[in-house]
Protein backbone atom coordinates (compact mmCIF):
# COMPACT_ATOMS: atom_id res chain seq x y z
CA UNK A 1 0.00 0.00 0.00
CA UNK A 2 1.18 3.33 -1.17
CA UNK A 3 1.87 6.55 1.22
CA UNK A 4 -1.57 8.13 0.44
CA UNK A 5 -3.85 5.18 0.72
CA UNK A 6 -2.11 4.85 3.96
CA UNK A 7 -2.69 8.42 4.42
CA UNK A 8 -6.10 8.41 3.45
CA UNK A 9 -7.09 5.12 5.37
CA UNK A 10 -5.64 6.87 8.50
CA UNK A 11 -7.49 9.86 8.03
CA UNK A 12 -10.74 8.16 7.64
CA UNK A 13 -9.73 5.58 10.84
CA UNK A 14 -9.28 8.84 12.54
CA UNK A 15 -12.68 10.91 11.81
CA UNK A 16 -14.30 8.03 12.87
CA UNK A 17 -12.71 7.78 15.89
CA UNK A 18 -13.48 11.50 16.25
CA UNK A 19 -17.16 11.18 15.21
CA UNK A 20 -17.57 7.81 17.63
CA UNK A 21 -15.62 9.28 20.52
CA UNK A 22 -17.88 12.47 20.41
CA UNK A 23 -20.65 10.38 20.49
CA UNK A 24 -19.43 8.51 23.43
CA UNK A 25 -18.82 12.00 25.01
CA UNK A 26 -21.83 13.20 24.97
CA UNK A 27 -23.26 9.77 26.71
CA UNK A 28 -20.70 10.30 29.12
CA UNK A 29 -21.59 13.77 30.47
CA UNK A 30 -25.37 12.48 30.66
CA UNK A 31 -24.21 9.60 32.89
CA UNK A 32 -22.06 12.03 34.70
CA UNK A 33 -25.20 14.63 35.30
CA UNK A 34 -26.94 11.20 37.09
CA UNK A 35 -23.68 10.69 39.01
CA UNK A 36 -23.52 14.13 40.31
CA UNK A 37 -26.82 14.17 41.58
CA UNK A 38 -26.44 10.56 43.27
CA UNK A 39 -23.73 11.66 45.05
CA UNK A 40 -25.49 15.21 46.24
CA UNK A 41 -28.35 13.30 46.95
CA UNK A 42 -26.20 11.43 49.30
CA UNK A 43 -24.11 14.17 50.55
CA UNK A 44 -27.36 16.00 51.77
CA UNK A 45 -28.90 13.05 53.08
CA UNK A 46 -25.35 12.60 55.15
CA UNK A 47 -25.89 16.29 56.76
CA UNK A 48 -29.32 16.16 56.70
CA UNK A 49 -29.14 13.04 59.73
CA UNK A 50 -26.43 14.80 61.62
CA UNK A 51 -28.15 18.00 62.18
CA UNK A 52 -31.00 16.16 62.99
CA UNK A 53 -29.38 13.73 65.50
CA UNK A 54 -26.89 15.88 66.74
CA UNK A 55 -27.41 19.96 68.26
CA UNK A 56 -23.87 20.98 66.77
CA UNK A 57 -23.10 24.24 65.27
CA UNK A 58 -23.29 24.61 61.34
CA UNK A 59 -19.70 24.24 61.43
CA UNK A 60 -18.98 21.73 63.22
CA UNK A 61 -21.87 19.74 62.28
CA UNK A 62 -20.10 20.33 57.97
CA UNK A 63 -16.64 19.13 59.27
CA UNK A 64 -18.20 16.32 60.66
CA UNK A 65 -20.15 15.26 57.63
CA UNK A 66 -17.10 15.93 55.17
CA UNK A 67 -15.08 13.06 56.55
CA UNK A 68 -18.35 10.86 55.86
CA UNK A 69 -18.77 11.74 52.37
CA UNK A 70 -17.02 10.95 49.21
CA UNK A 71 -15.69 13.37 47.30
CA UNK A 72 -16.14 15.50 45.83
CA UNK A 73 -19.13 16.62 48.88
CA UNK A 74 -15.97 16.54 51.29
CA UNK A 75 -13.97 19.44 49.83
CA UNK A 76 -17.20 20.89 49.80
CA UNK A 77 -18.19 20.67 52.73
CA UNK A 78 -14.50 21.41 54.55
CA UNK A 79 -14.57 24.53 52.80
CA UNK A 80 -17.87 25.51 53.14
CA UNK A 81 -17.06 24.97 57.43
CA UNK A 82 -13.62 26.67 56.95
CA UNK A 83 -15.81 30.09 55.08
CA UNK A 84 -18.19 30.26 58.48
CA UNK A 85 -15.57 30.34 60.37
CA UNK A 86 -14.19 33.57 58.40
CA UNK A 87 -17.96 35.40 59.36
CA UNK A 88 -19.66 34.23 56.26
CA UNK A 89 -23.43 33.46 56.53
CA UNK A 90 -24.23 29.68 55.42
CA UNK A 91 -25.48 31.26 51.17
CA UNK A 92 -21.92 33.21 51.24
CA UNK A 93 -19.62 30.17 52.95
CA UNK A 94 -21.51 27.48 50.17
CA UNK A 95 -21.44 30.00 47.20
CA UNK A 96 -17.80 30.50 48.30
CA UNK A 97 -17.31 26.77 48.02
CA UNK A 98 -19.02 25.56 45.20
CA UNK A 99 -17.22 28.37 43.04
CA UNK A 100 -13.73 26.41 43.99
CA UNK A 101 -15.49 23.03 42.95
CA UNK A 102 -16.09 23.81 39.69
CA UNK A 103 -12.70 25.26 38.71
CA UNK A 104 -11.46 21.59 39.82
CA UNK A 105 -13.67 19.97 37.01
CA UNK A 106 -14.78 17.18 39.27
CA UNK A 107 -18.73 16.56 39.43
CA UNK A 108 -19.47 19.82 39.84
CA UNK A 109 -19.02 20.77 36.06
CA UNK A 110 -22.44 19.04 35.67
CA UNK A 111 -23.87 21.83 38.57
CA UNK A 112 -26.49 23.93 36.52
CA UNK A 113 -27.07 27.20 37.20
CA UNK A 114 -30.58 25.93 38.56
CA UNK A 115 -28.56 23.75 40.57
CA UNK A 116 -26.16 26.61 42.27
CA UNK A 117 -29.47 28.30 42.74
CA UNK A 118 -31.04 25.46 44.55
CA UNK A 119 -28.19 24.72 46.64
CA UNK A 120 -28.02 28.61 47.62
CA UNK A 121 -32.07 28.33 48.74
CA UNK A 122 -30.95 25.78 51.08
CA UNK A 123 -28.14 27.24 52.35
CA UNK A 124 -30.79 30.34 53.55
CA UNK A 125 -32.38 28.44 55.85
CA UNK A 126 -29.55 25.32 56.92
CA UNK A 127 -28.66 27.61 60.04
CA UNK A 128 -32.81 29.33 60.53
CA UNK A 129 -34.54 27.48 63.09
CA UNK A 130 -35.32 23.67 63.22
CA UNK A 131 -38.99 23.80 61.06
CA UNK A 132 -37.50 25.80 58.26
CA UNK A 133 -34.31 23.86 58.17
CA UNK A 134 -36.45 20.90 57.98
CA UNK A 135 -38.31 22.10 55.33
CA UNK A 136 -34.97 23.30 53.12
CA UNK A 137 -33.66 19.53 53.63
CA UNK A 138 -37.36 18.35 51.94
CA UNK A 139 -36.91 20.75 49.18
CA UNK A 140 -33.43 19.76 48.33
CA UNK A 141 -33.98 16.52 48.38
CA UNK A 142 -37.50 16.78 46.27
CA UNK A 143 -35.41 18.92 43.65
CA UNK A 144 -32.24 16.61 43.59
CA UNK A 145 -34.92 13.18 43.47
CA UNK A 146 -36.75 14.61 40.29
CA UNK A 147 -33.39 15.93 38.47
CA UNK A 148 -32.27 12.68 38.85
CA UNK A 149 -35.36 10.82 37.64
CA UNK A 150 -35.35 13.49 34.86
CA UNK A 151 -31.27 12.81 34.13
CA UNK A 152 -31.62 8.98 34.21
CA UNK A 153 -34.44 9.13 31.66
CA UNK A 154 -32.56 11.28 29.55
CA UNK A 155 -29.96 9.03 29.86
CA UNK A 156 -31.53 6.41 28.56
CA UNK A 157 -33.63 7.94 25.54
CA UNK A 158 -30.44 9.62 24.36
CA UNK A 159 -27.09 8.01 25.89
CA UNK A 160 -27.48 5.63 23.24
CA UNK A 161 -28.56 8.10 20.22
CA UNK A 162 -25.59 10.03 20.86
CA UNK A 163 -22.88 7.46 21.03
CA UNK A 164 -24.88 5.37 17.79
CA UNK A 165 -25.05 8.60 15.67
CA UNK A 166 -21.30 9.25 16.55
CA UNK A 167 -20.70 6.06 15.11
CA UNK A 168 -22.92 6.25 12.19
CA UNK A 169 -22.05 9.69 11.52
CA UNK A 170 -18.10 8.69 11.20
CA UNK A 171 -19.38 5.74 8.74
CA UNK A 172 -20.65 8.19 6.64
CA UNK A 173 -18.17 10.57 6.69
CA UNK A 174 -15.63 7.74 6.03
CA UNK A 175 -17.46 6.84 3.09
CA UNK A 176 -18.19 10.24 1.66
CA UNK A 177 -14.41 10.40 2.31
CA UNK A 178 -13.59 7.27 0.46
CA UNK B 1 -2.83 55.19 74.02
CA UNK B 2 -5.51 52.68 76.18
CA UNK B 3 -5.58 49.51 74.11
CA UNK B 4 -9.53 48.34 73.48
CA UNK B 5 -11.18 45.93 76.28
CA UNK B 6 -10.91 42.93 76.40
CA UNK B 7 -15.40 42.74 75.36
CA UNK B 8 -14.08 44.33 71.93
CA UNK B 9 -11.73 41.48 70.91
CA UNK B 10 -13.83 38.91 72.26
CA UNK B 11 -17.11 40.34 71.11
CA UNK B 12 -16.38 42.78 68.38
CA UNK B 13 -16.27 40.63 65.65
CA UNK B 14 -19.97 39.77 65.75
CA UNK B 15 -21.17 43.75 65.82
CA UNK B 16 -22.17 45.29 62.69
CA UNK B 17 -18.99 46.70 60.71
CA UNK B 18 -20.48 50.13 61.66
CA UNK B 19 -21.03 49.85 65.17
CA UNK B 20 -17.41 48.78 65.24
CA UNK B 21 -15.97 51.66 63.41
CA UNK B 22 -17.96 53.53 66.06
CA UNK B 23 -16.35 52.10 69.20
CA UNK B 24 -13.21 51.99 67.61
CA UNK B 25 -13.17 55.79 67.32
CA UNK B 26 -14.88 56.26 70.81
CA UNK B 27 -12.38 57.14 74.09
CA UNK B 28 -10.75 53.61 74.83
CA UNK B 29 -10.71 54.39 78.06
CA UNK B 30 -14.37 55.10 78.84
CA UNK B 31 -14.91 51.67 77.18
CA UNK B 32 -13.78 49.46 79.77
CA UNK B 33 -16.47 50.62 81.90
CA UNK B 34 -19.02 49.12 79.75
CA UNK B 35 -21.50 46.53 81.33
CA UNK B 36 -23.90 46.12 78.32
CA UNK B 37 -24.47 47.11 74.91
CA UNK B 38 -27.62 47.88 73.67
CA UNK B 39 -29.01 47.19 69.73
CA UNK B 40 -32.59 47.92 68.92
CA UNK B 41 -33.61 48.13 65.28
CA UNK B 42 -33.98 51.60 63.83
CA UNK B 43 -33.12 52.84 67.22
CA UNK B 44 -29.60 54.75 68.02
CA UNK B 45 -26.68 52.35 69.16
CA UNK B 46 -26.34 52.30 72.89
CA UNK B 47 -23.92 51.31 75.81
CA UNK B 48 -24.50 50.57 79.26
CA UNK B 49 -21.62 52.50 81.61
CA UNK B 50 -22.18 51.44 84.86
CA UNK B 51 -25.33 52.94 85.85
CA UNK B 52 -25.68 55.44 82.75
CA UNK B 53 -26.08 54.72 79.34
CA UNK B 54 -24.79 56.85 76.41
CA UNK B 55 -25.68 57.05 72.75
CA UNK B 56 -22.97 56.17 70.24
CA UNK B 57 -22.25 58.72 67.27
CA UNK B 58 -20.98 57.34 64.25
CA UNK B 59 -17.72 59.76 65.41
CA UNK B 60 -17.55 57.88 68.50
CA UNK B 61 -18.81 60.71 70.32
CA UNK B 62 -20.66 58.70 73.68
CA UNK B 63 -23.74 61.40 74.00
CA UNK B 64 -25.89 61.30 77.18
CA UNK B 65 -28.97 62.53 74.50
CA UNK B 66 -28.95 61.58 70.77
CA UNK B 67 -27.54 64.25 69.13
CA UNK B 68 -26.23 62.48 66.16
CA UNK B 69 -27.23 58.64 66.71
CA UNK B 70 -25.74 56.20 64.70
CA UNK B 71 -29.24 54.30 64.11
CA UNK B 72 -28.88 50.62 64.09
CA UNK B 73 -30.70 48.95 60.94
CA UNK B 74 -32.96 45.90 61.30
CA UNK B 75 -30.39 44.01 58.76
CA UNK B 76 -27.72 44.76 60.81
CA UNK B 77 -30.07 42.86 64.36
CA UNK B 78 -30.33 40.14 62.07
CA UNK B 79 -26.88 39.72 60.98
CA UNK B 80 -26.05 39.81 64.30
CA UNK B 81 -27.88 37.51 65.95
CA UNK B 82 -27.37 34.66 63.07
CA UNK B 83 -23.37 35.49 63.47
CA UNK B 84 -23.96 35.14 68.00
CA UNK B 85 -25.94 31.58 66.96
CA UNK B 86 -22.90 30.65 64.72
CA UNK B 87 -25.19 30.55 61.84
CA UNK B 88 -27.00 27.91 63.17
CA UNK B 89 -30.11 29.37 65.08
CA UNK B 90 -31.43 25.96 65.76
CA UNK B 91 -28.93 24.93 67.72
CA UNK B 92 -29.49 27.27 69.83
CA UNK B 93 -33.57 26.96 69.95
CA UNK B 94 -33.77 26.02 74.10
CA UNK B 95 -31.70 29.10 74.83
CA UNK B 96 -33.41 31.38 72.62
CA UNK B 97 -37.12 30.37 74.23
CA UNK B 98 -34.99 31.69 77.66
CA UNK B 99 -34.69 34.60 75.54
CA UNK B 100 -31.06 34.66 76.08
CA UNK B 101 -27.71 33.23 74.55
CA UNK B 102 -24.47 32.71 76.29
CA UNK B 103 -21.49 33.38 74.30
CA UNK B 104 -17.67 31.67 74.79
CA UNK B 105 -16.03 34.47 77.37
CA UNK B 106 -19.41 34.58 80.08
CA UNK B 107 -21.56 36.99 77.89
CA UNK B 108 -25.00 37.06 78.12
CA UNK B 109 -27.14 38.29 75.17
CA UNK B 110 -30.56 38.91 75.63
CA UNK B 111 -33.31 38.85 72.58
CA UNK B 112 -36.16 40.74 71.93
CA UNK B 113 -38.12 40.43 69.27
CA UNK B 114 -41.59 38.79 68.16
CA UNK B 115 -42.11 35.71 70.07
CA UNK B 116 -43.93 32.89 68.85
CA UNK B 117 -45.76 31.35 71.95
CA UNK B 118 -48.37 29.05 72.40
CA UNK B 119 -50.53 27.91 75.34
CA UNK B 120 -48.69 30.28 77.25
CA UNK B 121 -44.97 28.48 76.33
CA UNK B 122 -42.88 30.46 74.39
CA UNK B 123 -41.75 28.46 71.18
CA UNK B 124 -39.37 30.75 69.00
CA UNK B 125 -38.26 34.04 68.77
CA UNK B 126 -38.54 34.49 65.11
CA UNK B 127 -38.02 37.61 64.15
CA UNK B 128 -35.21 39.61 66.52
CA UNK B 129 -35.21 43.39 66.89
CA UNK B 130 -32.93 43.59 69.64
CA UNK B 131 -29.76 42.36 71.32
CA UNK B 132 -28.73 43.07 74.88
CA UNK B 133 -24.96 42.29 75.31
CA UNK B 134 -24.02 41.74 78.87
CA UNK B 135 -20.55 41.58 80.04
CA UNK B 136 -20.21 39.13 82.98
CA UNK B 137 -17.95 41.10 85.30
CA UNK B 138 -15.47 38.32 87.31
CA UNK B 139 -14.03 40.49 90.11
CA UNK B 140 -12.29 37.64 92.04
CA UNK B 141 -11.85 38.74 95.61
CA UNK B 142 -15.11 40.86 96.21
CA UNK B 143 -16.81 38.12 98.75
CA UNK B 144 -13.97 38.67 101.00
CA UNK B 145 -15.22 40.54 103.39
CA UNK B 146 -18.25 38.15 103.73
CA UNK B 147 -16.59 34.83 103.67
CA UNK B 148 -15.63 35.44 107.72
CA UNK B 149 -19.88 35.51 108.12
CA UNK B 150 -21.16 32.39 105.96
CA UNK B 151 -17.83 30.04 107.38
CA UNK B 152 -17.12 28.60 110.80
CA UNK B 153 -14.01 26.64 110.84
CA UNK B 154 -14.90 24.31 108.20
CA UNK B 155 -18.34 24.85 108.31
CA UNK B 156 -20.07 26.73 105.88
CA UNK B 157 -23.31 28.06 106.92
CA UNK B 158 -26.22 28.14 104.94
CA UNK B 159 -26.45 31.76 103.82
CA UNK B 160 -29.30 34.38 101.88
CA UNK B 161 -27.60 36.80 100.67
CA UNK B 162 -30.60 40.17 100.14
CA UNK B 163 -29.99 42.91 97.94
CA UNK B 164 -31.67 45.35 95.70
CA UNK B 165 -31.18 44.95 92.19
CA UNK B 166 -27.70 45.66 90.79
CA UNK B 167 -25.91 45.55 93.93
CA UNK B 168 -23.48 42.55 92.45
CA UNK B 169 -25.20 39.66 93.97
CA UNK B 170 -24.34 37.28 91.23
CA UNK B 171 -20.89 38.44 91.35
CA UNK B 172 -20.40 37.82 94.79
CA UNK B 173 -22.39 34.27 94.37
CA UNK B 174 -19.34 33.78 91.64
CA UNK B 175 -16.71 34.43 94.09
CA UNK B 176 -18.38 32.60 97.12
CA UNK B 177 -18.54 29.48 94.69
CA UNK B 178 -14.57 30.07 93.84
CA UNK B 179 -13.88 30.55 97.39
CA UNK B 180 -15.81 27.70 98.78
CA UNK B 181 -14.67 25.17 95.97
CA UNK B 182 -10.56 26.27 96.00
CA UNK B 183 -10.85 26.17 100.29
CA UNK B 184 -10.73 29.41 102.65
CA UNK B 185 -8.97 30.43 105.44
CA UNK B 186 -7.30 27.07 104.91
CA UNK B 187 -10.24 24.72 105.40
CA UNK B 188 -10.67 21.73 101.80
CA UNK B 189 -12.14 22.75 99.37
CA UNK B 190 -15.99 22.33 99.46
CA UNK B 191 -17.63 20.20 96.83
CA UNK B 192 -19.62 22.95 95.13
CA UNK B 193 -22.79 22.45 92.87
CA UNK B 194 -24.33 26.03 91.18
CA UNK B 195 -27.79 25.53 89.83
CA UNK B 196 -27.63 28.33 87.25
CA UNK B 197 -31.25 28.88 86.05
CA UNK B 198 -30.22 31.78 84.15
CA UNK B 199 -26.45 31.39 83.29
CA UNK B 200 -25.36 34.26 85.19
CA UNK B 201 -23.28 32.98 87.61
CA UNK B 202 -21.07 30.45 85.65
CA UNK B 203 -21.84 32.12 82.33
CA UNK B 204 -21.21 28.24 80.62
CA UNK B 205 -21.58 27.53 77.68
CA UNK B 206 -22.46 23.84 76.34
CA UNK B 207 -22.26 23.15 80.21
CA UNK B 208 -18.85 24.56 80.37
CA UNK B 209 -18.09 27.12 83.24
CA UNK B 210 -16.93 30.40 81.15
CA UNK B 211 -15.92 31.96 84.28
CA UNK B 212 -13.79 30.98 87.39
CA UNK B 213 -16.05 29.02 90.12
CA UNK B 214 -13.84 26.85 91.79
CA UNK B 215 -11.78 23.80 91.17
CA UNK B 216 -14.34 21.49 92.83
CA UNK B 217 -17.65 23.04 91.43
CA UNK B 218 -20.20 21.45 89.08
CA UNK B 219 -22.46 23.64 87.08
CA UNK B 220 -26.23 22.78 86.22
CA UNK B 221 -26.34 25.20 83.27
CA UNK B 222 -30.45 26.94 82.26
CA UNK B 223 -32.04 24.26 84.63
CA UNK B 224 -34.66 25.14 86.30
CA UNK B 225 -34.03 25.95 90.40
CA UNK B 226 -36.39 23.49 92.52
CA UNK B 227 -35.58 20.47 89.56
CA UNK B 228 -31.49 21.26 89.34
CA UNK B 229 -31.37 21.06 93.53
CA UNK B 230 -32.90 17.89 93.62
CA UNK B 231 -30.68 16.36 90.77
CA UNK B 232 -27.84 17.60 92.42
CA UNK B 233 -28.73 16.11 95.93
CA UNK B 234 -29.09 12.16 93.61
CA UNK B 235 -26.51 12.53 91.45
CA UNK B 236 -23.68 15.15 92.37
CA UNK B 237 -23.23 14.75 96.01
CA UNK B 238 -22.75 18.23 97.00
CA UNK B 239 -21.73 19.97 99.95
CA UNK B 240 -22.61 22.86 99.04
CA UNK B 241 -25.51 24.19 96.78
CA UNK B 242 -25.68 27.54 95.16
CA UNK B 243 -28.38 29.51 93.23
CA UNK B 244 -29.51 32.73 92.54
CA UNK B 245 -33.01 34.79 93.04
CA UNK B 246 -35.13 32.11 94.83
CA UNK B 247 -38.71 33.61 95.17
CA UNK B 248 -40.87 30.61 94.62
CA UNK B 249 -42.59 28.26 96.84
CA UNK B 250 -40.93 24.94 94.94
CA UNK B 251 -37.40 26.65 95.23
CA UNK B 252 -38.01 27.12 98.89
CA UNK B 253 -39.49 23.35 99.11
CA UNK B 254 -36.01 22.47 97.42
CA UNK B 255 -34.01 24.24 100.04
CA UNK B 256 -35.60 22.43 102.88
CA UNK B 257 -35.16 18.99 101.16
CA UNK B 258 -31.35 19.91 100.81
CA UNK B 259 -31.19 21.49 103.89
CA UNK B 260 -32.43 18.11 105.31
CA UNK B 261 -29.92 16.18 103.32
CA UNK B 262 -27.06 18.24 105.19
CA UNK B 263 -26.05 19.79 102.54
CA UNK B 264 -25.58 23.71 102.93
CA UNK B 265 -27.56 26.41 100.68
CA UNK B 266 -26.22 29.63 100.09
CA UNK B 267 -28.73 31.88 98.11
CA UNK B 268 -29.48 35.40 96.56
CA UNK B 269 -33.14 37.40 96.76
CA UNK B 270 -34.34 40.29 95.90
CA UNK B 271 -34.97 42.78 98.38
CA UNK B 272 -34.27 45.95 100.56
CA UNK B 273 -33.99 44.14 104.17
CA UNK B 274 -35.54 40.85 105.43
CA UNK B 275 -38.66 42.38 105.74
CA UNK B 276 -38.71 42.15 102.07
CA UNK B 277 -37.72 38.82 102.25
CA UNK B 278 -40.43 37.77 104.91
CA UNK B 279 -43.18 39.34 102.97
CA UNK B 280 -42.51 36.81 99.95
CA UNK B 281 -44.47 33.64 100.69
CA UNK B 282 -41.87 31.24 98.92
CA UNK B 283 -39.50 32.65 101.20
CA UNK B 284 -41.27 33.01 104.52
CA UNK B 285 -41.50 29.44 105.21
CA UNK B 286 -37.73 29.67 104.58
CA UNK B 287 -37.19 32.13 107.17
CA UNK B 288 -39.70 30.23 109.80
CA UNK B 289 -38.08 27.14 108.98
CA UNK B 290 -34.72 28.59 110.04
CA UNK B 291 -33.60 27.60 106.99
CA UNK B 292 -30.76 30.06 106.61
CA UNK B 293 -28.17 30.39 109.72
CA UNK B 294 -27.25 33.81 108.13
CA UNK B 295 -28.84 36.39 106.22
CA UNK B 296 -26.59 38.78 104.81
CA UNK B 297 -27.91 41.95 103.39
CA UNK B 298 -26.36 44.09 100.65
CA UNK B 299 -26.67 48.02 99.38
CA UNK B 300 -24.85 51.07 99.25
CA UNK B 301 -22.12 50.61 96.52
CA UNK B 302 -22.19 47.31 94.69
CA UNK B 303 -21.48 44.27 96.81
CA UNK B 304 -20.79 46.34 100.16
CA UNK B 305 -22.23 44.16 102.91
CA UNK B 306 -24.81 46.61 104.80
CA UNK B 307 -25.42 43.63 107.64
CA UNK B 308 -25.43 40.17 109.07
CA UNK B 309 -28.37 38.55 110.36
CA UNK B 310 -28.69 35.37 112.09
CA UNK B 311 -31.86 32.44 111.60
CA UNK B 312 -33.60 34.18 114.47
CA UNK B 313 -33.18 37.57 112.67
CA UNK B 314 -31.09 39.33 115.46
CA UNK B 315 -28.01 41.82 114.07
CA UNK B 316 -24.46 40.23 114.06
CA UNK B 317 -22.93 42.58 112.50
CA UNK B 318 -23.95 46.07 110.94
CA UNK B 319 -21.54 48.02 108.84
CA UNK B 320 -19.99 51.01 110.92
CA UNK B 321 -20.95 54.26 109.82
Amino acid sequence: MDTASLMKWGTCGLLFLCCTGAGFLFSGGLKKRIAFLQCSLEAVDHLHTQLIYGSDPLRQALADTARRVPEPYAALYENAQKHLGMHMDAVQAFSRAIALEKGKGNLFACMTEADEQAFKQWAVRLGGDRQGQQAAFSMMTSYLKQNLKAAETEYMRLGRLYRSSGMLVGALLVVLFL
Amino acid sequence: MAQMPKWYQEIGPLLPQRARMALLACEHTKLQLVTEIRMRANRPFMLQLGREDRFVSAAGALQKTPEDPFIIQPEEIRRTFEAICQHSIYAFENEIRNGFVTLRGGYRVGIAGRVNAQNGQVLSIPHCAGLCIRMMREIQGCADGLMEHITRGDEVLPTLIVSPPMMGKTTVLRDIARQLSNGVFGAQGKRVCIIDERAEIAGAVNGVAQLDVGLRTDVLDACPKAKGMMMALRSLSPEVLITDELGSEEDAAAVLEAAFAGVKVIASAHGQDQKDVWNRKGLAVLLEERAFARILILGGQAGQLLKVLDEQGRTLWIRPV
